[in-house]
């Protein structure tokens, strides 16, 4: 029962991937240098809203007023040379602007031009995020009640005269794979999970003045609708996390890759990549293409609403998003088992009001996931959740996860979660896991509780 | 004064100044600032009411005054002129639980409009 074997792998990591690891990807850096309120960006942090999502699309920049355009209001500057910086110096000097004594000024108006002339952020683009969590497994044959500090990390992240976007995320510390039978010891290696450099990559936004982003480094590979972070509850989505066999990857995996990216009509985004994953002898390679109807374009132009007429599609919008990875790994550079494998996914993010419903399935195939059998095995997964925000710091969800694979193996995922944020940049999740596992006509269910607190400054 | 000079000086007066905006007074500081009531017009004092109460649920009335006083918006750095209003408006409609409603928010950009007019009169 070879394959069978493999599965509770599969099963087991997802499981340890999804409740058990937690981390922040909510930016306070860009909030600082911004000068404005986690809710521009996000929902609950660090879920991001539709602005949020143009901005990590753009690499870090507000939507801007296109080149030419005289910026309103501005002072008149005088003079010759490049005049894209004549522009940018201009826009620099307008939110610099000596203000009249008793004229308010906001912090983010002051913009120093030396700071600007040298590339330099106005303010350090770095902080730090920390995760705590409990959890309560009665199944569990140990410490049914688990506290633990998962992770601290830093987290930078900005833009270079609006051409360079970068963005790292290191963890300081991070508690790795939960194993009580060990000990709750810190563990800061191993795990492809748990690396100290999680994400670091730089983007060249509009390439010789093309629509085109490109983007290097260590980076997630962008697949689905949602990255890894860009949730409110404790669990990672099933469609993301879950891998198969022994093989490494997922699509919530960062590696190092460069990437193309574009937002083409202002509403559909393309991206494209290739992937050098460690322990892999060929280049892995992914497509994305994502539509959006309704709501702000992905430059976060606001839709031309008539505000003489109701209407519930202005409050509404879709996006819908899919993806391609295929790729090829093996147990170490030596051996002569590979194991060829593709990975498809759909998405669908629909917003009504205060209420969003995520749909998302992704199909794996794999030739050979054990590197032994070659016995090819496809994995299906389903999720649907629905969430609904009650006030701006108050959101709950219900989320329903499907797995199964060929051989008969199925798993069913229950997960309520309340999501509550007293302070923007505070959150206290309580999410619940009804797991039910058939392996081998045998059905195990689980059931576990996860408190989760989270902060970032 | 030389012509030259006058000539540098109101080129100065361009680059270092806001004649522009000198118009519109805004009273109170930080959480209380909000605009002079006394420049607001019979007409328009309605909807300076619904802006008093609607446009500080999720953060102050100094955004509003920076954004028409310097003609740029706050936090994007993007403008903020007769053209750009409505779609600020529409903005904050659209965010979840903004509590307002199409014919207030339409009232507080004529407001907005009427400042911004104000704030280029010489
Ligand atoms: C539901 C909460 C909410 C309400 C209600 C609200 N705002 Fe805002 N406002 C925000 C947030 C969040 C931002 C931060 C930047 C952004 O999202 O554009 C903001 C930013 C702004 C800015 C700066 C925009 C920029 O791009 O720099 C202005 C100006 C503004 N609001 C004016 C208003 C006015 C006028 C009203 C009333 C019609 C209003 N707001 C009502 C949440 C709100």
């Amino acid at each position: 029962m070879r394959a069978g074997l493999s599965y509770i792998f599969l099963i087991s990591g997802l499981l340890i991937l999804s409740g058990f690891f937690t981390q922040a990807y909510a930016i306070p850096a860009f909030s600082r240098e911004h000068n404005t309120e986690c809710a521009t960006c996000h929902t609950i942090y660090p879920e991001l809203n539709e602005y949020g999502d143009a901005f990590l699309k753009n690499g870090f920049v507000w939507n801007k007023q296109k080149k030419g355009e005289p910026l309103a209001n501005a002072p008149q500057v005088k003079g010759e040379g490049d005049p894209d910086i004549l522009r940018q110096l201009k826009e620099v000097a307008a939110a610099g602007l000596p203000q009249k004594v008793d004229e308010p000024t906001a912090a983010s108006s002051k913009k120093s031009e030396p700071l600007w002339l040298a590339g330099l952020p106005q303010t350090l683009p770095i902080s730090l995020a920390a995760t705590l969590n409990a959890s309560y497994n009665d199944d569990a044959k140990y410490d049914k009640v688990d506290l633990s500090t998962r992770a601290i990390s830093l987290l930078a992240g900005g833009v270079i005269r609006d051409k360079l976007g970068f963005f790292l995320k290191y963890n300081l510390y991070s508690e790795g794979i939960f194993d009580p039978a060990q000990s709750n010891t810190p563990l800061n290696l191993g795990s492809p999970y748990a690396n100290d450099l999680e994400e670091f990559y730089l983007v060249w936004r509009n390439a010789l003045g093309s629509p085109l982003n490109l983007k290097a480094g260590r980076f997630r590979p962008t697949l689905s609708l949602w990255k890894k972070n860009n949730k409110t509850g404790i669990s990672d989505f099933a469609t993301t996390s879950f891998r198969v066999g022994k093989s490494t990857f997922s699509a919530d995996a960062p590696a190092d890759a460069v990437e193309a990216n574009a937002i083409l009509f202002n509403r559909l985004y393309l991206a494209t990549g290739l992937v050098d994953r460690k322990g892999q002898d060929a280049n892995e390679g992914y497509g994305h293409v994502s539509l959006k109807i309704g709501g702000s374009d992905f430059k976060a132009n606001e839709p031309d609403i008539d505000l003489d007429k109701e209407s519930i599609f202005d409050y509404m919008y879709l996006v819908l998003g899919c993806y391609g990875y295929t790729g090829r790994n093996s147990f170490d550079l030596y051996s002569q088992q590979r194991n060829n494998f593709y990975r498809a996914g759909a998405d669908a993010d629909l917003i009504v009001k205060s209420a969003r419903i995520k749909l998302a399935f992704a199909r794996e195939n794999d030739k050979n996931p054990d590197y032994s059998s070659h016995q090819s095995n496809t994995t299906d997964v389903l999720l649907a959740q629905a969430e609904y925000m009650f006030t701006p710091d108050l959101l709950a969800f219900a989320r329903y996860e499907y797995l199964t694979v060929n051989d008969g193996t199925r798993t069913h995922r229950y997960i309520p979660a309340v999501a509550y944020a007293p302070i923007q940049n505070v959150k206290l999740t309580i999410e619940y896991q009804h797991v039910s596992d058939k392996i081998s006509a045998i059905t195990t269910t689980s059931n576990i509780a996860l408190l989760g607190v989270r902060v970032a400054f | 004064m030389s012509v030259l000079k006058m000539a540098i000086f109101v080129v100065l007066l361009a680059v270092v100044s806001t004649p522009v905006h000198a118009k519109i007074r805004a009273v109170g500081k930080g959480d209380k600032m909000t605009f002079d009531p006394t420049q607001i017009p019979a007409d328009l004092k309605q909807a300076f009411e619904i802006m008093k109460v609607k446009c500080i649920q999720c953060h102050t009335q100094e955004r509003t005054v920076i954004a028409i006083q310097t003609g740029i918006a706050p936090v994007t750095g993007q403008p903020f002129d007769k053209q750009a209003t409505k779609a600020y408006g529409i903005k904050m409609l659209r965010k979840p639980k903004s509590n307002m409603s199409r014919e207030e928010v339409k009232k507080v950009v004529d407001l907005m409009n009427f400042l911004i007019d104000e704030a280029a009169k010489p």
